[in-house]
């Protein structure tokens, strides 16, 4: 973590003092333990509140959309985050010359904190201490210590390449980072597993979690890729959602926005992480991506490829076809 | 001057009994393409081929205009199943339109799978302008899947 935080320091502090960018995105400490906050750096006062760690979880990228074409600007991101980013250019939405990309190699991962709130029970906690890789969580009435494998992000106990694909400035990092279980596990092992349930356990696990969502947008929100001016849940002409509390209306938008999604999430899971009602949201988006791979062979993204459902292949398999017989 | 005969008629198909699991009908709405699906449903009637009278159809430009979307809003609003038709890939009267409508039948076709949700509710097909036959079998396949699968209940029963 030292050296990575040197070498950002250095490189952020270049850019700034060199006038290369008009700012740098990065994080700083929250006001409460374990949460960052974005951070606008534009002066080199600013980079000493500067922090990297594993409880910066936010996805910076959707800040990006928010700017203005031709501005150029700095931006500290993960390897999930800069897939994101490829994304946004692919689709035009943002201009790859605009943003000077600050690679950081992954350690572990960054933390879910939905996984910590699940493992204390729901409590809140004051103050934590770090040991190695052991948590302690201190909170009015109790204590715990917790491993960082059990509240790492689902996306980094699956993620397979930590190292930054695109990059204007690599930051160093030391060489025996690698991720924290110890065998080779599937990318796709949660989805795959899922798939081994039976149809009806998979609706019941559906209706049990869909039934928590307050429809709260947290996890639209958080997203990178959700980029619509007016998404169609807050569209009012035609009205295809009759903003209720109903079930079939919370199914209806995520059915919708997955299929919005499908073939483009990059599996940062900052749906995942933003949704204050734990629910493992991203698991949908995940098989989609899936799907892409085992149908199209598309899973995988780089700049200039085109988007899966904006594209086709004249051959693309068509088993589902009602056929006459 | 007031067309009294046609007020009669309206009247007299309006549903005056409540619906019940015994006399229940499918009801189905079919997403028919202009230029191929809609021109083999018109040629189905016109050599008086008999098909199942459950489906409802709603003319669009092109397989690739249906948005999934309107295809889950059928599904929340009450229809028991949804199908939708266009030309036989490579016959797109807007040369692609179909191959992309296709990815998008995918996608939806496998998240209905990974969801646990009966997936004879969504029916997607190729029907050319010349096969009103075909279009009145794969109408007659899809009215006696949806009768199995029974009332769709899928949104209702949340
Ligand atoms: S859907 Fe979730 S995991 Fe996918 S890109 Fe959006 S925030 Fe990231
Ligand atoms: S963040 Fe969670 S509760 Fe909010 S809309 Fe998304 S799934 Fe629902």
């Amino acid at each position: 973590m030292e050296q990575i935080k040197k070498s950002l320091n250095e490189i952020v502090k270049s850019l700034i003092s060199e006038k290369k960018v008009e700012y740098v995105f990065g994080f700083e400490e929250g006001t409460l333990p374990l949460k960052s906050v974005p951070l606008y750096i534009e002066k080199e006062e600013d980079i000493d509140r500067m922090i990297w760690n594993e409880y910066c979880n936010l996805n910076l990228v959707k800040f990006l959309l928010e700017e203005p074409h031709g501005k150029k600007i700095g931006i500290i991101l993960k390897n999930c985050e800069i897939r994101s980013l490829i994304v946004l250019i692919n689709e035009n939405q943002i201009n790859r010359e605009d943003i000077v990309i600050i690679g950081v190699p992954c350690s572990y991962g960054i933390i879910d904190f939905n996984k910590v709130s699940k493992l204390i029970g729901g409590k809140e906690f004051t103050e934590f201490k770090k040991n190695g890789n052991d948590y302690t969580f201190k909170g009015v009435d109790f204590e715990k210590t917790i491993k960082l494998q059990d509240i790492l992000s689902n996306s980094c106990v699956y993620c397979k390449d930590k190292n930054p694909v695109e990059y204007d400035y690599l930051v160093e990092a030391p060489i025996e980072f690698k991720t924290i279980q110890e065998e080779d596990i599937d990318e796709y092992l949660d989805v795959i597993e899922f798939e081994k349930k039976k149809p009806k356990e998979r609706w019941e696990y559906f209706k049990k979690e869909l039934e928590k969502c307050t429809l709260c947008m947290a996890c639209r929100e958080s997203c990178p890729l959700c980029y619509c001016k007016v998404c169609f849940i807050d569209s009012n002409q035609p009205q295809w959602f009759d903003k209720t509390e109903d079930l079939s209306e919370k199914l209806l938008f995520h059915m919708t926005r997955a299929i919005h999604l499908a073939g483009r999430c990059i599996m940062c899971e900052a749906c995942t992480r933003a949704c204050p009602e734990g629910i493992n949201i991203h698991l949908l988006y995940k098989k989609l991506r899936k799907m892409s791979k085992d149908r199209w062979n598309a899973d995988k993204i780089e700049l200039g490829d085109p988007s899966v459902l904006g594209s086709y292949k004249i051959d693309d398999p068509q088993e589902f076809m009602v056929k006459e017989d | 001057m007031e067309d009294t005969e046609k007020t009669e008629e309206i009247q007299v198909i309006a549903p005056t009994d409540k619906v019940t699991d015994e006399n229940w009908e499918p009801k189905i709405i079919a997403f028919l393409c202009n230029w191929c699906s809609y021109a083999g449903a018109d040629l189905a009637g016109v050599s008086r081929i008999q098909y199942p009278p459950n489906v409802r159809v709603v003319r669009v430009p092109c397989s690739g205009r249906i948005n999934p979307l309107f295809i889950l809003k059928s599904l929340q609003v009450g229809w028991d199943s949804v199908l939708v038709s266009g030309c036989h890939p490579g016959d797109c009267h807007y040369i692609s339109g179909n191959y992309y409508a296709r990815r998008k039948f995918s996608v939806l076709d496998d998240l209905f799978e990974f969801m646990g949700i009966d997936k004879g509710r969504v029916n997607f097909s190729w029907v050319s302008a010349a096969e009103g036959a075909a279009f009145a079998n794969i109408i007659e396949k899809v009215t006696e899947k949806t009768r199995k699968l029974g009332p769709n209940r899928l949104f209702k029963e949340l």
